[in-house]
This record gives structure tokens, sequence and C-alpha cells, in this order.
């Protein structure tokens, strides 16, 4: 009980960084994660988040033999993690634009292929001598607990970083996920503004893999847009609490975390987005349940009020 | 190290031949019908199934531990 | 894929493109806009190349290219019509909206600005992206199929408009289907099938011989057109 009280009331600054880190990388994560979900690439960044991981472990592994031991830096894996997770996303397009096979299947090759191989080096490093893998298991599920203040701080300027983009850059997307021919008629280059979409996704993904893991990471991405859509039919509305139920969902998942044994933070914050989800799917006031069947009732009675008059 | 090649691995790599098989004829399928992804979907949706199914026991005492680290604890029906 | 385009159009005409489906119709437009490469061969715009001349054009695409449960009111996509001159990374302002709210006022949608996109009719939709075209201010409007599958009011009404931008000395490029129509819409019309098979006035062009290289005269419905153009002369 002790316990719990610290960690819910932040007394620890350490805790108090993490906490915050988390907020901002959940915001940043239902900002970028509304414009995948308009732009239908909303599963791109499952596969940019599964191709990370043999880079990650490159990363590990050249660290370890130059560093020796010293394969833990967080900076080093995460430029690891965005090599090969543009190397993935690349694959995927150049699958797409070359071949005849759809985009789904390309992720889905993808995203298998490369965390096959992040596996089978994962194993290897298993069996390097004086090398300690705990520290990837925590990027596969997700351990905010191992976090230092330094990692929050990381997270937290890049998170915020993404945001700054996003709204410079609002108008420019909002035309490009509502109508790419349209965007491109009126001179905006389509393939920069992707390119900067993608690359906003790789940041959060990245920064992401420690405090989720690179299974459940999508889940930030995807779930808060999602469930945001329920409330709202405006973009800007709908980008806020997006935000909002990604950074309470980062937040109330690394508490739940700290305060439960044996759970790794990705699973409890895929948890509690996925509550904010229910609530936005049964109460949601634009395209919730309740509302729609409330509309539909009404028009029913509006029906049989006719037929009798 | 030495490893001698037995019945059971014979079974292991004649197990692992035929579930290739069902899942590339069912595969065919999936592409055509584009949905790819439904596999990865199902896949990780068994997860807790199984963990249910495999540690019943341990899986009820988990879940209790969880919801007794949790303030819920004290909503909860006494008993 | 589309053959053998070789035409200039003159300006101030209203100018309709027809041939059957897959005939490259919609290419055409796009390969104006440079929505799709152009293979061999220069498309100018007022006599520059499209690039310079961008600025002057206004699209209007077809209306099943978009999600229409995209979270926007109509007001927002006509006033998606200004962010190219806007500019990069400049946001929006009243005055934008200002101007948006006006052309919606001329195709007959003031009152639904703040509608949800998927809550206008087919017809509706197709106006609010007219509107967005309008508010570009353009000199040559390049339309695809504005008139596919729309009730009676929005196409008088699109017509309407396309009188008045001919009046004010304006170019339209209109993919049109429906054959029966043509005469009355249009100034000049562009025959294609996979190739321009015949371009100019449509008093002249749009004959039943022209027709029946641009269709092969599989349609039975050309009869029937053939014999209204012969009654009319």
């Amino acid at each position: 009980m002790q316990e719990l009280l610290r960690t819910i009331s932040l007394t620890d600054y350490n805790t108090r960084v993490v906490v915050l880190g988390v907020a901002a990388l959940g915001l940043a994560c239902g900002w970028v994660g509304t414009f995948m979900l308009l732009r239908k690439r909303a599963l791109m960044g499952d596969a940019l988040s599964h191709a990370t991981f043999p880079g990650i472990c490159v990363a590990f592994m050249l660290f370890q033999l130059i560093a020796d031991g010293g394969g833990k830096s967080l900076p080093v894996l995460l430029s690891g993690a965005v090599v090969s997770g543009v190397l993935g996303v690349l694959c995927v397009m150049w699958i797409r634009n070359q071949t005849r096979i759809k985009e789904d299947a390309a992720m889905g090759i993808v995203l298998s292929v490369f965390f096959g191989l992040g596996t089978a080096l994962r194993g290897i490093i298993q069996k390097m001598p004086g090398s300690n893998s705990a520290g990837l298991d925590g990027f596969i599920y997700g351990k905010t607990a191992s976090m230092t203040s330094f990692d929050a701080w990381l997270i937290g300027v890049i998170a915020m970083i993404s945001c700054g983009v996003l709204l410079l850059m609002y108008k420019e997307l909002k035309l490009l996920c509502f109508d790419e021919s349209f965007a491109k008629g009126v001179g905006f280059s389509t393939t920069r503004l992707d390119i900067v979409l993608m690359g906003l996704v790789t940041l959060v993904t990245v920064v992401g893999l420690q405090a989720v893991g690179l299974i459940l990471v999508i889940a930030l991405l995807i779930i808060p847009s999602a469930s945001a859509r329920f409330w709202t039919d405006r973009l800007g509305v709908m980008v806020l609490i997006a935000g909002l139920i990604g950074a309470t969902s980062a937040v109330g998942g690394a508490l739940i975390s700290a305060v439960v044994p044996n759970t790794p933070s990705g699973a409890t914050i895929v948890l509690t987005s996925f509550g904010c989800f229910l609530l936005s799917l049964i109460f949601g006031i634009r395209r919730g349940l309740m509302i729609r069947q409330r509309t539909l009732r009404k028009a029913q009675q509006e029906i049989l009020l006719r037929a009798k008059l | 190290m030495t490893w001698t090649w037995t019945t059971l691995d014979t079974w292991i790599v004649v197990c692992a031949a035929m579930a290739g098989m069902a899942c590339a004829v069912l595969g065919n399928f999936l592409v055509l019908r584009k949905m790819s992804l439904m596999g990865d979907a199902i896949s990780h949706a068994l997860l807790p199934g199984i963990v249910a199914a495999v540690y019943p026991d341990r899986f009820a005492n988990e879940l209790a531990d969880v919801l007794s680290g949790l303030p819920v604890r004290e909503y909860l029906p006494p008993g | 894929m589309l053959w053998d385009v070789d035409l200039d159009v003159p300006t101030g005409t209203l100018v309709g493109i027809v041939g059957p489906n897959g005939a490259g119709k919609s290419t055409l437009i796009k390969a104006i806009l440079q929505l799709v490469p152009v293979l061999a061969g220069e498309i100018r715009v007022f006599g520059q190349p499209y690039e310079k001349q961008r600025s002057r054009i206004g699209y209007v695409p077809q209306r099943e290219s978009v999600d229409w449960d995209f979270p926007v009111n109509a007001l927002d996509v006509v006033t998606m019509g200004l962010y190219g001159k806007i500019g990069w990374f400049r946001p929006v302002r009243a005055r934008h909206r200002q101007k948006a709210l006006q052309a919606l006022d001329r195709v007959g949608l003031a009152e639904l600005a703040t509608r949800q996109i998927s809550q206008l009719s087919g017809g509706q939709q197709q106006r609010v992206f007219l509107a967005r075209a309008l508010v570009q201010e353009a000199d040559l409007y390049l339309m695809d199929e504005p008139f596919a599958a729309v009730d009676a009011a929005t196409e008088s009404a699109i017509v309407q408009i396309l009188k008045d931008l001919r009046k004010q000395g304006k170019t339209a490029l209109v993919v049109h289907h429906d054959l029966q129509t043509v005469a009355e819409y249009f100034d000049y019309v562009i025959l294609i099938n996979g190739r321009v098979v015949a371009h100019g006035p449509t008093p002249t062009t749009f004959s039943p011989e022209n027709l029946h290289k641009t269709y092969g005269g599989k349609l039975s419905l050309l009869e029937e057109v053939a014999q209204q153009l012969r009654e009319k002369r």
C-alpha cells in the first residue's frame, strides 16, 4: 500500500519524469496515429515496429563487441531500430510497387520475416559469453520500470518534436489523407508529405519501443484514434481526443505496471487503452453504440407515427 | 554435444511439414481475399486462451494476484 | 493507356470529353494534371508548361476517389481548394473560410456548411467538390464525371455554373458519359477511344459517323442519339 501511494503520488523524481515522458509519448502516438488511420495505413506502424527488432539486436551485438558489456545504451539501440525499421518500410513499399502483391500481404511478409530474424539474433545473443539479453526483452514487451530519467527525457523531447511537426503541417496532412490527387493538383508533393508522415511514425514508434514494446506499440497508434472517431466528426477534435486518450492510457498503464508485480507495461498500456476504446464504443456521442441505437429507435417511431397518420 | 536422430524427431519434422502445407494451402485464399493479416490477428488472439488452457490453476491465481494488487479488491464482495 | 493525343483546346469554351468506358477520358485529365506519367509528348496550359500554370487550374476529381466518411464538414472540404494559395505551413484564416462559404453559397449549399460530408447526398457531395474547384478561382477547370449519378437539381446547378464560367471567359474540360446531353451542354467535343478519334466544335464533330468510329457501333443507344441529332438539324 505504501508502495502504491508512493507511485501514484509521484513522489520520486524518476517516477515523475517517466510519467511525463510516457504521457508525451501517448499524446504523440495518438496524434500521429490519427493521420495514419485516415491515410488507411494503420498497420504500417505494426510492420515498422516488428522490423525494428533485428536492428536492435545487431546494434546490441556490435556495441557489446566494441564496448565490452555496454550494449544497453538506449540511443545506440534506438538508432539500430531506426535503421532496420526504415528498411522494413522500404521493403513493404518496394514489394507493393514492383510486384502485384497487395500492401497487406507485403506487410505480413516483412513483419514476420524481420521479427523472425530478430528472434534468431536474440537466440545468438543469449549464447554470447558475458552478455545479458534481459535488456532486449524490455523492447519486446515494454518495460517502463527500467527507464532512467535520461530515457524518459529522450522519449518526451522526441514526442514533443513530432507533435510540433504535426501542428506545423496539419493542413497539408489533412489534405493528403482526404484527397491525395487533389493535393497533387494544387501543388503539394504527396511523396514528400508521405515521407514526413512515415518519418513521424518511425520516430514515435521507435521511442515508444521501450515503454510499450515492439509487439504492442501499434496499439498506441491505432486504439486512441479509433476511439476518438466515436466522439466527433471534426478532424481537429478527433486529433485532440486521440492525444488525450493516448496520454491517459500510457500514464495509466505505466502506473499499473509499476504497482502490480510482473506485468510488462506494454500489456497494461494496451489494456488501459482498450478500456478507453470500450467506453468510446458504447458512449461515444457521434458514432457510439448507444447513440446509434437511439437514432434507430427514433426513426422507427417516426415511421410508425407516419403510418398511423 | 552429441545428437542422435530419434523417432520423435521424425514425427516433429513430419508435423512441421504438414502444418506448413496446411498453412500454405489456406494462405492462397487469404491473399486472394485480401485478408492476409487475418492470420496474424487470429494467432495473436489465441495467446490469452493458450495461457488459460495450459495453466488453469496458475492463471486463476495470477488473475487473483493482479486483482489483489489493485485497489479493486476493496470493491469486490468479501470471500 | 492513351495514344495519339494531339489536340488544342480553344479558351473560353465548354469542352466535353466523350468516349466509352475505359477509353481514357479520366486518364487524359490526369495526364494534364501530371497525376499519371506522360510517356511521350508534352502538355501545355495556356502556352506554358503545367508547373507554371498550376494555380490557374481547378480540379474536380471523381466522387468515388475519396472516402466520404472522413471527419470533415462541407466547409472544410471547400476550404481545401484554397490550400494551394495559402501555401506550405501557413494556417487557414477566417477570411479563407469566408471565401469558401461564398463558394458553397454559389452551389446552393450554404446552409449545409457544417454538415459532416457523409451525411450529404451524392449530388450534394458533387456540388461540394465543384465549390472546392470554384474557390480556386482558376481559368481552366478539369472535371472528371461531375454528372455521374447526380439528381436533377444538381445537374441543372452544375450546368448553370458551367455557363457562368463560360460567360467569365473561363475554359472547362468535362468528362461526360451521357450522349443525350452532349450537344446541349458543350460547345466543343473531344471523342476518345484509346486515342483521340475526333475533336472540334460540337455541331460539326458530334456526328453519327464520328460516334460510330468512337463506339464501334456497339451501343444500341447510338442509333437513338443519331436519330435525335438528325431531328435537331
